[in-house]
């Protein structure tokens, strides 16, 4: 669990983050989202004292970040940016034990853990022996954040982690992302400019603007009631309907008291999917499935209904 | 002169050519093998003829009077000219043929070094012979003149320069396209000994390059070790300042434009002129504190030329530091210390190895300029290789400048190599 209580910070005459509090939940993933200039990668390097703030404190599951040794604490954090910064004259695996090494690990014991690593981010144990510039992009995003995870860190910091790779690319890794979280249980702080990034990974956003703290709340909350204007251009302005059906899956809105011909759409699709296959298909009702196999319809009405 | 002007220009010119293999080897490949690579060689093949009516060797009664120059074939006879007539159409063919195949679309790496490989070869031997002709019509000339008493001098002439620089241009140039680096070093060592056996042998004893280096033998060796003494004293005082420079600069961009105005003006001053004006400066120093003059300082000798060798290398190696620590990727030191590197790990893990090619490349053209530059302190008895230059200017015997101007080359390419050796070692992965 991170507290934030009422941090600060400022660089000259601006105020970069302004009385921030913000408090995430032990698995949680927060989106740290707003304009450019919102103060949120310096909220996040706040977390890690990569920044020191002028004022506030941030607990760490309970102990004051500031009481404790820098280097420790950051060892403690996994931190990956979005330039990844793997270290160009070292070997993926290598870069990947960067933390292990420095906490002293057994050497056995990092071999292993880096063999898993590979595995969970989804490259081959033959990648370990390659040097970063022979990776792809998406592969060094990969490899970026295993290191991050190497030595199981309570939080991983991410600052703008897939703005730098093309949009499949990112969204295969937001898949890898999430599927990582759900079998760690890492806590996840994030920053992304890109707010379909943020509906997709969050389970809490952040709205930050000019330093402030504006709204923090679930998506599906912040989308229904967005707490100011700005808040509700940012999310989409007149399409923010449409994004909020990405917050909702077809499984929630079906009818599993009928049955409809044709083939079954899976009950954990985003409604914004569904819709999609409606105009696609010309129809306003389409059978579903869920995971246990119970079978029934979801219609046009439902879908729009709040 | 010429020996102070030339080594700094051959450190950047292989430099840069080093830089452009690391970064395009493809394309530099491709290059080389142009239809547009005649030109070049029939260039060479020109100059090479153009020279043969000039003196092959110059042969004088004395050391002091001007040789009467004697032509290639009276000098070294049909069997020599033959000799080295062969090896030269060889490599012309070898050359042309190579030239003409990068028509081909397909350029085979493999046959591609196979022949630059052959080409350094053939060109290695032009050298060996060349020299070997010369010893050979020296040994020649000082026997046919038995009444001279041993003063007859035989001098290399101008033929033999041409010929000599087209086929150690040629040699350096086929050598950058072998890629292998034992198999460099083996041609550059076996062009070594091959001239080292020469000499050992006696073949070469009757040049009068040879004879002033035979008397001056003792003299040399430590000249030799003075010279590098000098400038391993300027590399002991510039590189822990110019060090620091370079990485303030780096950390302080703002900041670090005056101290490289400084700098810039010091490379200015003329060389001749720094060392002659630090003598004022630095005998008032030692006249008011004279524990200092125990410790050798002085307004003449080791120390003032150290100083201003150290002046002259402040600022490459303050630009190459502030370079070389740009070149570190900021994402990559960023990251380091986002994972909790403390700032002593994130210098030795990754800051100072992404950085140290760079150094050292920059090491490397600062040692070579610095041996350039060291001949000027024996103006101010430093001594050095520089005494026989200055010596010989003083005596006219062209000889004695010879021996000090190619001992000072010999030295900085020695140097160019071996640190070259050590950025190879260092960086065996060229793709990056």
């Amino acid at each position: 669990m991170i507290e934030l209580e009422h941090l600060s910070r400022r660089f000259g005459a601006t105020s970069a983050v302004d009385d921030l509090s913000l408090t995430i939940p032990r698995g949680d993933i927060c989106a740290l989202i707003g304009p450019s200039g919102a103060g949120k990668s310096t909220a996040l390097r706040l977390i890690n004292r990569l920044i020191e703030p002028d004022g506030g404190r941030v607990l760490i599951g309970g102990e004051d970040a500031a009481r404790l040794p820098v280097v420790a604490l950051r060892r403690r954090l996994g931190y990956v940016i979005q330039s990844v910064g793997l270290f160009p004259h070292w070997t993926v695996a290598r870069n990947i034990a960067t933390v292990p090494r420095l906490l002293g690990w057994e050497r056995r014991r990092i071999a292993r853990r880096v063999e898993e690593l590979l595995a969970l981010v989804g490259l081959e144990p033959a990648h370990g022996g390659r040097y970063p510039h022979q990776l792809s992009g998406g592969q060094q995003q990969r490899v970026g954040v295993a290191r991050a995870l190497a030595a199981e860190p309570e939080v991983l910091l991410m600052d703008e982690p897939f703005g730098a790779v093309d949009p499949l690319t990112r969204r295969s890794l937001q898949d890898a992302l999430k599927d990582i979280q759900a079998r760690t249980g890492t806590t996840i702080v994030l920053v992304t400019h890109d707010i379909d990034e943020a509906l997709r990974l969050a389970t809490t956003l952040a709205f930050l603007t000019g330093g402030r703290l504006v709204q923090a709340a679930t998506p599906h909350a912040m989308l229904a009631a967005p707490a100011s204007p700005e808040i509700a251009a940012f999310l989409g302005g007149p399409r923010l309907g449409l994004r909020l059906l990405q917050t909702a899956t077809a499984g929630a809105r079906t009818d599993f008291s009928r049955t409809a011909a044709g083939e079954p759409l899976d009950a954990d699709t985003p409604l914004d999917e569904v819709v999609a296959r409606m105009v696609a298909a010309g129809v306003t009702a389409l059978p579903v499935r869920d995971r246990a196999g119970r079978a029934g319809v979801i219609t046009l009405a439902d879908v729009v209904a709040r | 002169m010429n020996a102070t002007a030339t080594p700094p220009r051959r450190g950047n010119r292989a430099d840069a050519a080093t830089a452009g293999r690391a970064h395009a080897a493809p394309r530099a490949d491709r290059r080389a093998w142009d239809p547009a690579g005649v030109a070049p060689i029939v260039a060479a093949a020109a100059l090479a003829l153009a020279a043969l009516p000039a003196g092959f060797v110059g042969v004088a009664p004395n050391r002091l009077v001007s040789g009467v120059p004697r032509g290639l074939w009276e000098a070294a006879g049909p069997g020599g000219c033959l000799a080295l007539a062969m090896l030269a159409a060889a490599l012309a063919g070898l050359a042309l043929t190579g030239a003409a195949a990068a028509s081909d679309t397909t350029p085979c790496r493999r046959q591609a070094t196979l022949r630059a490989g052959l080409i350094a070869a053939l060109a290695a031997g032009i050298v060996v012979l060349l020299v070997a002709l010369a010893g050979a019509a020296a040994h020649a000339a000082v026997a046919a003149d038995s009444g001279g008493g041993g003063r007859t001098r035989v001098s290399l002439g101008a033929a033999f320069w041409v010929w000599l620089s087209l086929a150690l241009l040629v040699f350096a140039g086929a050598l950058r396209r072998v890629p292998p680096l034992p198999a460099r070093a083996a041609l550059i060592a076996a062009l070594a000994a091959a001239l080292l056996l020469l000499a050992g042998a006696g073949a070469i004893t009757d040049l009068s390059l040879a004879r002033e280096f035979a008397v001056n033998r003792a003299g040399w060796v430590d000249a030799a070790g003075r010279h590098l003494l000098l400038v391993g004293g300027g590399l002991l005082v510039a590189l822990p300042i110019g060090g620091a420079l370079g990485g303030w600069a780096q950390v302080r961009p703002g900041r670090g434009t005056g101290a490289f105005a400084v700098l810039n003006l010091l490379q200015t001053i003329p060389s001749i002129a720094l060392f002659a004006l630090l003598i004022g400066p630095l005998t008032a120093l030692a006249n008011a504190v004279p524990a200092l003059r125990g410790l050798g300082f002085g307004g003449i000798g080791a120390f003032p030329a150290i100083i201003a060798l150290a002046l002259y290398a402040l600022l490459p190696v303050a630009r190459g530091v502030e370079a070389a620590l740009r070149a570190v990727p900021a994402a990559a030191v960023a990251a380091g210390r986002g994972m909790g590197m403390t700032r002593l790990q994130l210098l030795a893990g990754v800051v100072l190895p992404l950085a140290l090619p760079t150094l050292l490349r920059m090491l490397r053209v600062v040692v070579v300029q610095l041996v350039g530059l060291a001949v000027l302190g024996a103006l101010i008895g430093a001594g050095g290789l520089g005494g026989f230059i200055f010596r010989g200017l003083g005596q006219t015997a062209a000889d004695l400048v010879l021996l000090g101007a190619l001992s000072t080359i010999l030295l900085a390419v020695a140097a160019h190599l071996l640190i070259g050796a050590l950025i190879a070692l260092l960086d065996p992965e060229p793709a990056r």
